[in-house]
């Protein structure tokens, strides 16, 4: 039972994952390309990682597993502000509308 | 599970992809930064099929040093090649 | 996936080998050392995959840009007019070709080429920015704006006489003469 919420889980996860590719191809403007891929990839990694703690349970590995998704919700939106800013000092500017 | 893991790196091809043909320089860090995510995500799914929990020491590495590289190059390029 | 995955190693190899900007070969070497580093993992090597993301993806990459340090940036400013900022329009055709010969130029020189497109006033990035060239593309020559004591001016002129690949019309304008009368 518990395996198949966690495939399930997985899954939601992984067709995420799938939209947030889809959108680096889709988007021809540097800034939504680096919103949706951040956003999305974000979503997905929290999913995935949730489902492999449920089908562990409760136990040391899911307790480094957690330790592992604390650790890159700190950094992965820093890594995708550093990028941003860098590139609107460096003078990539965005289109007026 | 594996089905996953297949998936998972067929995505993280495609990003490569992205870091070869990128129009510009913050482009290529962008890709960069999904390679290393899905690499990370990657890792996790071996160790859970594996039942190994070294492998996740390797994922906590991974995570910290994708963190220094990506922003050491992000600043070099802010401030016009100096530090 | 072993196999796409060694796929992906030689294609990123040989783009490393081939680009002329030397920043873009760190980030092709960023991405390489992590597609091997998973390689070792994949024949059940993890300590060897540990000191491999360690060494290549982290320190290597630091080091490279320690030593890129020596080389100048040479800013170039490329004014695009505002529908032409999408993404198809960074690959038309006259563009690529412009864009490559001065690629070609700095490298022959020891420069690292920094191109930027803007969309801002001649005059803001004039007055805000520190530029090495500002090129405008007209209908049917292109006008390069420099600063008069550029002193690659010359060579620049040289380079694009003698290049076979570059056949449009272009003019030279220092920015000095700009500020009282147009000299053409």
């Amino acid at each position: 039972m518990r395996e198949l919420i966690s495939n399930i889980i997985i899954f939601i996860g992984i067709s995420f994952i799938a939209l947030g590719i889809i959108g680096i191809y889709r988007f021809t403007n540097f800034y939504s390309r680096a919103l949706v891929a951040s956003k999305v990839d974000t979503v997905g990694y929290i999913t995935i990682v949730i489902g492999v703690m449920i089908r562990h349970g409760f136990s040391y590995f899911t307790m480094k597993v957690f330790f592992i998704l604390l650790i890159t919700l700190i950094i992965n939106p820093l890594i995708t502000h550093s990028i941003v800013r860098s590139a609107f000092i460096s003078g990539y500017k965005l289109r007026k509308e | 599970m594996t089905f996953a893991v297949v998936a998972l790196i067929i995505f993280s091809f495609l990003s490569a992809f992205r870091v070869l043909i990128g129009p510009t320089l913050w482009d290529r860090l962008l890709g960069l930064n999904l390679v290393t995510s899905k690499l990370i995500i990657i890792i996790i799914l071996m160790a859970c099929i594996r039942m190994e929990s070294f492998l996740l020491d390797m994922a906590l590495v991974y995570a910290l040093l994708s963190f220094i590289g990506i922003i050491f190059i992000s600043i070099y390029i802010q401030r016009k090649g100096r530090f | 996936m072993l196999e796409l995955t060694l796929l992906l190693l030689v294609i990123l190899s040989i783009a490393a080998l081939q680009t002329r900007s030397l920043r873009n070969a760190v980030i092709y070497l960023g991405v390489f050392s992590l597609a091997i580093s998973f390689v070792y993992l994949l024949y059940h090597a993890p300590d060897v995959a540990i000191a491999e993301a360690v060494i290549g993806s982290t320190i290597a990459t630091i080091l490279y840009l320690v030593a890129l340090q020596k080389y100048k940036i040479f800013t170039i400013y490329y004014r695009l007019q505002e529908s032409e900022i999408e993404d198809t329009h960074y690959f038309s055709r006259y563009k690529l070709q412009l864009v490559k010969s001065l690629e070609k130029f700095c490298t022959k020189q020891e420069l690292e080429a920094q191109i930027i497109y803007s969309l801002e006033e001649l005059d803001d990035i004039l007055t805000k920015h520190q530029y090495a060239l500002i090129i405008e593309e007209h209908e049917e020559f292109i006008s390069i704006y420099a600063h008069h004591e550029n002193y690659m001016l010359d060579k620049l002129e040289f380079f694009l006489d003698n290049e076979p690949s570059f056949i449009r019309p272009y003019r030279i304008v220092k920015m000095e003469e700009i500020e009282g009368e147009v000299l053409e």
